[in-house]
């Protein structure tokens, strides 16, 4: 998997509210997708790659408050967060502006917090 | 707006208008102020003093010394084309928080040249943030 299909995923995944899919048989039949008709409760996923990139997120923030834009930023880019009033195919200088930083600057924000979770993933082996 | 820039060519220049038109939403004017007389320029210069939105870009092309202090002290952001030569440094036009743009990356730039739309971007924060001042 490359590292944009897993934030496609992501976003997906927090828009949509459900995992595209299972990484063992186990999750499936917990997930409640293995059986039609039958009368057990359905499991959420515990163990997805769009929790590991929202875990790999929250751990990149946690560390200082200036991370927070930039897992914002990636946000807005997926088109999870709306930024005000602009569109969402708003171009990133337009995005940039609003956030009152440079475009230089919001790219290599987004590329820190793509990278971090990058890391994050290739540790989890899912990348 | 205002946006001094230095550059050695029409072509080159050409190049960074165009690239700004498509970048800034707004109007663009452009001035080259190096072929200008001077009663022209002068007009042009207190006519531009009255210009704060940044929705509007006024291209200040090569400006003499002179100029160049006044539109400093107008708010005027100013950059070079990286790698102009010697003269610009030796006519003591480059200060210190100066941009350096390129129109072409076709080699491995110092991480303190600028893309257009970065140094526009560029432009413009530093713009608002001596407006905020200017305000308070």
């Amino acid at each position: 998997m490359q590292l944009e299909e897993a934030l496609e995923r992501w976003a997906r995944w927090c828009v949509g509210g459900e995992s595209l899919g299972a990484t063992s048989i186990m999750q499936v039949i917990m997930s409640g997708g293995a059986f039609r008709g039958g009368s057990g409760s359905k499991q959420p996923l515990i163990e997805c790659v769009e929790l590991e990139v929202e875990a790999a997120l929250a751990e990149f923030s946690a560390s200082s408050a200036d991370r927070v834009l930039a897992v914002d930023i990636l946000r807005y880019e997926s088109g999870i967060k709306r930024l005000g009033s602009l569109p969402m195919d708003a171009p990133q200088t337009s995005r940039a502006l609003r956030l009152n930083i440079s475009i230089r600057t919001y790219r290599r924000k987004l590329n820190q917090v793509k990278t971090a979770v990058e890391l994050h993933l290739n540790q989890r082996g899912y990348l | 707006m205002l946006i001094v820039v230095f550059s050695s060519s029409d072509a080159e220049f050409d190049a960074l208008y165009k690239q700004v038109v498509l970048e800034q939403l707004g109007q663009v004017a452009s001035f080259n102020l190096g072929a200008m007389a001077a009663s022209a320029c002068s007009a042009l210069l207190s006519s531009l003093k009255s210009v704060r939105t940044e929705s509007s870009v006024s291209l200040l092309r090569n400006p003499t010394v002179e100029d160049l202090a006044l539109l400093r002290r107008l708010g005027a952001v100013v950059c070079h084309r990286y790698e102009l030569g010697a003269r610009y440094r030796h006519e003591r036009l480059i200060e210190h928080g100066d941009l350096f743009y390129a129109t072409k990356f076709i080699k491995p730039l110092p991480p303190h040249v600028l893309a257009v739309d970065e140094m526009l971007t560029e432009a413009k924060i530093r713009h608002r943030k001596r407006v905020r001042a200017h305000a308070a």
